[in-house]
């Protein structure tokens, strides 16, 4: 799986995977181990995400061709 | 030729019109044009009726300012809508006929009810089509990713409910990062259909970017929701390829968009709630598999080193216990080794299991041969002993035999004496003097005499 590519979801469900993998009967330690790492990197994924600036998404969101505001200004509360 | 004048031919039709139509009607009519003129509060609208698209009826209609206040206000409160192009309403008219204005229909009353059952209906007709083409839980089957953290908001940019929704984001409690862009769109009055549709179109073009779409406005009991029953707005919110959320204040009746959003929320603050509750949720589930991920790591771990604890205690038992027999294990080995031949040796045939029960049988023929030389050995000391012994005996015997003829009694017996001076044998003649009292001792006696006569012997024998 490419890192690039990597979702919330799919880090979801890969840990999930993982943890259910490793609470199964009896896992060799070394497996063990790779599992462990993956498993970090995966939450370290997600928590970055959650709370990290993507300035690359900052960007691209102020990239985005600007709508000519055409007067949209109407506001919520105006009655006749 | 007769003729009479214009405003006696009003005044004819003023007259039989009053004549004619001296009640007020209830009449339901369709709203093609309203305005409302600031200054004097008066109402004028165009009404008509409709047929297949086609007008078939046009008729002017006013309401007065004093009747206006409190009829429209009434029914805004009821029905959460404007009076506005395209509705279809109930009314209660005086005709009447003005001799500039013409023929002119008076409102005195406006039933609201009758709207209600008529948005009611479009509503459900929209809501049939909708169901008939298969649209109207397509965008209710999307997949909703586990945390929406890039959001397309559709609204107006100085609504209320937008700045609320952004807010209520940027400074959510767990301070996850939300990115946001706004579609600027009208979200109220007859061009909001079209312009919600327009920036739902641009944001299909960003499609990629966002994890949702959100439609939000601020609330408020005056609101006019009719651009959301519209069929084509619907339509295209079924259709658009990311989950639709809807914010747009109203709490009283779902309307068509709410109805094929994704989810429909009350509030814009609502929505962005939402946003946050998942994002919570999602970093709980993913705490959760992170406690777990730990405990049982440590349980592996933990199992591991008991079992190397076992392990290493049982295999420093063992050596112990190897080497506290290694001294009869060696004479075995070597034994056995000793019983091996070299042929045996040689012997491709030969493997450990024969080794071993040819080092059994050697061993046991080992034992079983010590045990037999022991038993010899100790024959042998048996018999030597006692031979020693019968010896002991006999020279014990003798030496009785000739302790017995040594014994000074036996010798007196035979008539030997033995003479003593002051209690000292006397051996020689020149320890004797004239006159000495000497003792003489006998088997049976002692005899005290003195000395007469000292005759030496000359030792000439």
């Amino acid at each position: 799986m490419s890192e690039k590519k990597m979702t919330y979801a799919k880090a979801m469900a890969e840990l999930q995977d993982i943890v259910s993998h490793i609470e199964k009967a009896d896992i060799d330690v070394d497996i063990l181990t790779d599992k462990v790492k993956r498993a970090i990197f995966l939450i370290k994924f997600c928590r970055e995400k959650l709370y990290a600036t993507d300035k690359e998404i900052k960007k691209v969101l102020s990239e985005i061709e600007e709508i000519p505001e055409q007067q949209i200004k109407v506001k919520d509360n105006e009655s006749f | 030729m007769n003729f009479i004048k214009l405003s006696e031919l009003s005044s004819l039709i003023k007259s039989s019109i009053f004549i004619n139509f001296p009640d007020e009607y209830w009449v339901i009519a369709e709203i093609a044009q309203i305005n409302l003129h600031t200054n004097s509060g008066h109402c004028y609208i165009d009404l008509v009726e409709k047929q297949d698209d086609s007008i078939i009826t046009k008729m002017r209609a006013n309401i007065w300012s004093n009747t206006y206040r409190i009829v429209v206000n009434n029914f805004r409160k009821i029905t959460g809508q404007e009076l506005q192009a395209g509705m279809k309403i109930l009314i209660l008219v005086k005709v009447t006929y003005h001799d500039i204005h013409g023929l002119s229909l008076n409102i005195k009353d406006l039933d609201p009810g009758y709207t209600l059952g008529e948005m009611a209906l479009k509503r459900k007709q929209v809501i049939e089509q909708l169901s008939k083409e298969g649209l109207i839980d397509l965008n209710k089957k999307l997949p909703l990713p586990p945390v929406i953290q890039n959001i397309a908001v559709i609204s107006s940019s100085d609504a209320a409910g937008y700045g609320d929704f952004s807010s209520r984001l940027a400074n959510n409690p767990y301070k996850y990062r939300f990115y946001y862009k706004l579609f600027p769109a009208y979200v109220q009055g007859e061009k909001a259909d079209e312009s919600i549709r327009s920036a739902l179109n641009l944001c299909l073009k960003e499609k990629n970017l966002f994890d949702a779409v959100v439609i939000i406005r601020g609330g408020g009991s005056s609101v006019d929701l009719h651009c959301f029953d519209s069929y084509a707005l619907a339509k295209e919110i079924a259709l658009f390829p990311l989950p639709v959320f809807t914010g747009i204040g109203h709490e009283k009746d779902e309307t068509v968009a709410d109805r094929v959003a994704k989810i429909r929320f009350i509030t814009p603050t609502a929505v962005a709630e939402f946003l946050i509750s998942k994002a919570k949720e999602f970093e709980d589930n993913i705490d959760t598999l992170k406690e777990r991920l730990v405990l049982r790591t440590l349980s592996v771990i933990n199992k591991e080193e008991n079992q190397i604890n076992h392990l290493s205690s049982s295999l420093s038992k063992y050596i112990k216990e190897f080497f506290k027999n290694s001294h009869a294990t060696i004479k075995h080995i070597v034994f056995s080794l000793q019983a091996f031949s070299f042929s045996s040796l040689q012997n491709p045939a030969l493997n450990i299991k024969s080794c071993e029960a040819r080092i059994n049988s050697a061993l046991i023929k080992f034992i079983s041969d010590e045990k037999q030389s022991l038993k010899e050995k100790l024959k042998t000391i048996n018999e030597k002993t006692s031979h020693l012994i019968s010896i002991q005996n006999k020279i014990v015997e003798n030496i009785h035999i000739q302790i017995n003829l040594l014994d000074p009694l036996n010798v007196l017996k035979r008539g030997y004496s033995i003479t003593t001076l002051n209690g000292k044998v006397l051996k020689s003649i020149k320890s004797v003097k004239k006159t000495d009292a000497i003792s003489t001792r006998l088997h049976d006696g002692k005899i005290i005499s003195n000395v007469e006569f000292l005759l030496e012997e000359t030792k000439d024998e």
